[in-house]
């Protein structure tokens, strides 16, 4: 397959797991801001789990350079693509341990629900998913030769 | 204008685009090879114009959710794009070679068993080499492929990305696999107190195999396997000739180097030669493996970067290679054994007796090519390809 086909199917595959993600993020919002309307796709319960991995994955792994580092776990099923980890990384390359107390603390937060999280947390939240979107972006204008 | 104001405008634009193209399409009248990928994009188009319709435009009045609705938006935009320049020009501008390369294809799927509903949408337009694009289920070949059939197993590897699609499973077998021998390689690793370093090439070459977004390298030597299950070995000399007029390093990428999406053309042609040996054809994969030797070793290092077989295991190389024949056997699929020195209208037979034909006598095979095409042609339309095969 030529790149456009490899893209072609990045981009399928990114973009769904940016859909899935955003609508699960906001979900999270509409029910910590009482905003009404929505159609949610998945339970509340289940939708706060799958973010905590997420969370407690770039938790372990923000801080490691170096793949050859990260739980054996991780490795053998990723969550998030590692282009995702890498642009979170240079995004918080001046305050990486901040930010790594503030995935830890929104991995525990969204274990416990709704109530303990904090304006912080959606903050660090938002910044995760817009991440996935923007790589998914950043494939599509490889793939469309607009990169 | 606020953001929520220049955000409704944005997604009132899009929304006429589509009407636009959809309105497009409608008014075309397309070859009937083509009719039905025609309902297909209206069907997307009309979907995806209920989806812009549906955004949540009260959403935007929430600060909190507007990076969100814009993101969604620009997925429907995407989406528009990939419509516009994709799919919509294979059927705007199919033409006579279009279908010629359409009789092709459905002649191979007839070959190999696979069902008709499996077969893509071809298009002779492409300016990227042969491409696939799975989810419009389109491939796209150079112009001047569809008069050269060397270059057809390329074809067949792009369908193999189609089926991959559509059968997902064929490769699971292999997960298991994998985690595992990295596992081990891993525990390998600790057990003689390694450098972070190995443990890094380790990681890499394991994301590379692995099922997720970034597991290219599986998908493609899968495809690989596959080509080579149903053309045999002249996928390998295909192969061989493509590497000859790219000119590229046939062991990168390799540790240290930079990273690509589709793995060396070492390990290519590595599983190109264990699916030859575990489909019998000895001869063939030595008769490949010895070419190859030739032409690499006038032109690259004859040994191996350092670490290069942490990227590509011999073990993992040869369990994809016997995993992907399992599964094309489970699914029927008929091998190149079941078709080679077929005397019909088979297009596996054509690119076989091509090939051995241009290894041969490279002088005259230019005449031969161009009476083999015309007899296959002649053939092809003399009797339905189904009754000729005898395949359901």
């Amino acid at each position: 397959m030529s790149d456009l086909g490899v893209l072609s199917q990045q981009y399928q595959e990114l973009t769904n797991l940016s859909r899935q993600l955003r609508h699960a993020a906001m979900q999270i919002h509409r029910a910590y801001h009482h905003i009404p309307g929505g159609e949610p796709n998945q339970p509340l319960d289940i939708v706060l789990r799958q973010l905590a991995e997420i969370a407690c994955f770039l938790r372990d792994v923000v801080g490691l350079d170096d793949e050859g580092q990260w739980p054996e776990k991780w490795l053998a099923a990723l969550p998030l693509p590692t282009f995702v980890v890498e642009r979170l990384r240079d995004a918080h390359t001046h305050d990486l341990p901040l930010y790594s107390k503030q995935l830890t603390r929104l991995a525990e937060h969204l274990e416990r629900g709704i109530p303990q999280l904090t304006d912080t947390d959606l903050d660090v939240l938002d910044g995760i998913i817009l991440a996935v979107g923007a790589d998914a972006n950043a494939v599509f204008r490889r793939m469309m030769r607009w990169a | 204008m606020g953001v929520a104001s220049s955000l409704v405008a944005l997604i009132r634009d899009l929304n006429n685009r589509v009407i636009k193209l959809h309105e497009r399409l409608r008014a075309h009248e397309p070859h009937s090879d083509i009719a039905e990928f025609k309902t297909i994009v209206l069907a997307d188009l009309q979907t995806l114009l209920g989806n812009i319709r549906r955004l949540p435009t009260n959403d935007v009045l929430h600060p909190t959710l507007q990076p969100y609705i814009v993101a969604e938006y620009g997925d429907y935009a995407r989406e528009c794009m990939l419509i516009e320049h994709i799919a919509l020009p294979v059927i705007l501008r199919y033409d006579e070679r279009d279908h010629q390369c359409a009789e092709i294809v459905a002649a191979i799927m007839q070959d190999i068993r696979c069902p008709a509903d499996m077969a893509p949408r071809v298009t002779v337009a492409s300016t990227q080499y042969y491409w696939a694009q799975p989810e419009f289920r389109i491939i796209s070949i150079p112009i001047g492929e569809l008069d050269s059939v060397l270059g057809w197993p390329d074809l067949i590897h792009e369908l193999a990305h189609l089926l991959l699609k559509r059968w997902p499973d064929l490769l699971h077998p292999l997960t298991t696999i994998v985690q595992g021998h990295f596992r081990d390689e891993r525990y390998l690793l600790a057990d003689i107190g390694a450098e972070a370093h190995d443990y890094q090439l380790q990681a890499e070459a394991q994301i590379k195999w692995s099922q997720h977004q970034e597991g290219t390298w599986r998908l493609e030597l899968a495809c690989d396997a596959i080509a080579t299950y149903i053309c045999g070995p002249s996928y390998g000399w295909q192969h061989l000739r493509l590497t000859a007029n790219l000119g590229r390093d046939p062991y990168q990428p390799s540790p240290g180097r930079a990273m690509h999406d589709h793995p060396a053309d070492q390990a290519r042609l590595d599983t190109i030669v264990a699916t030859l040996q575990i489909l019998g054809l000895d001869t063939d994969a030595r008769d490949v493996t010895c070419e190859w030797w030739q032409l690499r070793d006038i032109q690259w290092p004859t040994q191996p970067p350092q670490g290069y077989d942490q990227y590509y295991p011999p073990k993992l190389l040869a369990t994809l290679a016997q995993t992907v024949v399992d599964g094309c056997r489970r699914r029927n699929v008929a091998a190149f054994t079941e078709q080679r020195g077929d005397a019909g209208p088979g297009v596996i037979a054509l690119i076989d007796q091509a090939w051995q034909q241009l290894r041969r006598d490279p002088n005259g095979y230019a005449a031969w090519e161009q009476h083999a095409m015309n007899q296959w042609r002649r053939n092809l339309r003399a009797i339905p390809h189904t009754q000729k095969r005898g395949t359901s």
